[in-house]
């Protein structure tokens, strides 16, 4: 049995009004709700802490200004901001951007403050981080998008402009060749 | 290839459960022939969640953008507006005087061709509605006039008759003194026929007028008008 999971359309479409029609309230649950995705969406792909920050601020003072006009967003408002935070992703970077965070300047989330524990997760992120890095930019991505911020396959379609099936089978290349280079670098390590 | 689709819808689906928030050992259960296979892939797409910032960046990134946001979206309708140099307020108002100019002009022309446009359009219409009424007239005019033209020219033939009839009563004045002869009354003294040497002296007892003419007449001695006279002469009753 196949599930596919869609946006919730209709609280967002709800949001939505509210916000053209001024609710500063609704406007301010669509920024707390979507913030945390479109961030990591750009932080995934920004190394730089305050770059990323200023893309952010970007697209959402873009969503606001465009909720009175005809550039509104009147589908997945989700997809509106991620396609927003994408292409202004790639104005910065170009199409090719890949990963490449150092291990020193990332701070993964560990509220343990053990030592040992920080330095193993450290280890294992910067395992991922360099499995990752050397995948194609395309695998890269569908990855992140389907599996680090939950979107769905029509989204993710949507977002990188191919079609559902075609993201069907990058999405199973890339997991594999992550795989496969997850093992080489643990058995490296 | 049957197979390779099969796998990766069910791959997909595995996707799908485990972002809905079912655990990899759920979805795994519902594929137990493919789990060796699919378990190391979805655990390596699951481990890129490791990538993601931490929890403490992301609600201090929110706070600030935030504020960034609201900062900027406050301060669009607060900012003062700039005042105009003089120079552009003239260079503007020099423009705007010669738009304006223009455009009087433009519309001054305009009329004038529409005027002379709508004067072109009478005079045609008015010469059209002419040779259409001439046209059609022509038959109808000429017996209107021909009548009131014929009794002025008819007065000119009476005039012709007046001189011929003034010369009728000259002739009947011309007559009497041939008729009243003096001698006529005196045969009832003599009847010897003395007639021609009497004539003379019947002009101082009779009327003066006709004696007179009887005299200036010397045409009348002719034999013809005598032959004339002979019969009036004879017959007395006409008197």
């Amino acid at each position: 049995m196949i599930v596919i999971v869609l946006p919730d359309i209709p609280i967002e479409n709800e949001l939505l009004d509210r916000a053209r029609q001024g609710d500063q309230l609704a406007r301010r649950t669509i920024y707390e709700q979507y913030f945390p995705p479109v961030y990591n969406f750009i932080r995934l792909r920004i190394n730089d802490r305050q770059t990323a920050e200023d893309i952010a601020a970007d697209v959402f003072l873009d969503f606001f200004r465009a909720l009175g006009g005809k550039r509104a967003p009147s589908g997945s408002l989700r997809g509106w901001l991620f396609r927003v935070a994408r292409h202004k992703v790639i104005d910065q970077y170009g199409a090719n951007q890949r990963l490449t965070t150092p291990i020193d300047e990332w701070h993964p989330d560990a509220p343990e403050n053990m030592p040992d524990v920080q330095f193993m997760r450290a280890s294992r992120t910067e395992r991922i981080r360099e499995a990752m890095r050397l995948l194609k930019p395309e695998q890269q991505e569908v990855l992140l998008l389907r599996f680090a911020q939950n979107l769905s396959l029509e989204e993710t379609a949507d977002l990188m402009d191919r079609s559902v099936s075609a993201v069907k089978s990058l999405q199973f290349r890339a997991a594999d060749n992550l795989r496969q280079l997850l093992n080489d670098l643990e058995r490296e390590a | 290839m049957a197979s390779n689709e099969r796998l990766t819808d069910i791959f997909n689906d595995c996707i799908n459960r485990l972002a809905q928030g079912e655990s990899l050992a759920d979805c795994l259960r519902a594929y137990p022939e493919e789990a060796s296979l699919l378990r190391p892939m979805l655990e390596a797409g699951m481990r890129s969640r490791e990538l993601l910032p931490p929890a403490v960046e992301v609600r201090a990134e929110s706070a600030a953008v935030w504020q960034k946001i609201t900062q900027t979206m406050d301060l669009a309708p607060v900012r003062p507006a700039r005042r105009m140099p003089v120079s552009r307020i003239l260079a503007l108002a020099a423009m705007l005087a010669l738009a304006v100019v223009t455009a009087a002009w433009f519309l001054l022309d305009r009329q004038q061709q529409q005027m002379l446009a709508n004067m072109q359009a009478t005079q045609t219409a008015e010469m059209a509605l002419t040779q259409s009424v001439t046209a059609t007239f022509t038959p109808t005019a000429t017996p209107t006039e021909t009548p009131s033209a014929t009794p002025t020219q008819t007065v000119t033939p009476s005039a012709t008759p007046t001189p011929t009839v003034s010369p009728t009563p000259t002739l009947f004045l011309v007559q009497p003194p041939t008729r009243t002869p003096q001698p006529i009354s005196a045969p009832t003294a003599d009847n010897s026929g003395s007639g021609s040497s009497n004539s003379g002296s019947s002009g101082n007892s009779g009327s003066s007028g006709s004696g007179s003419s009887g005299d200036d007449s010397p045409d009348d001695d002719s034999p013809d008008d005598d032959s004339d006279d002979g019969p009036d002469d004879d017959g007395g009753d006409d008197d």
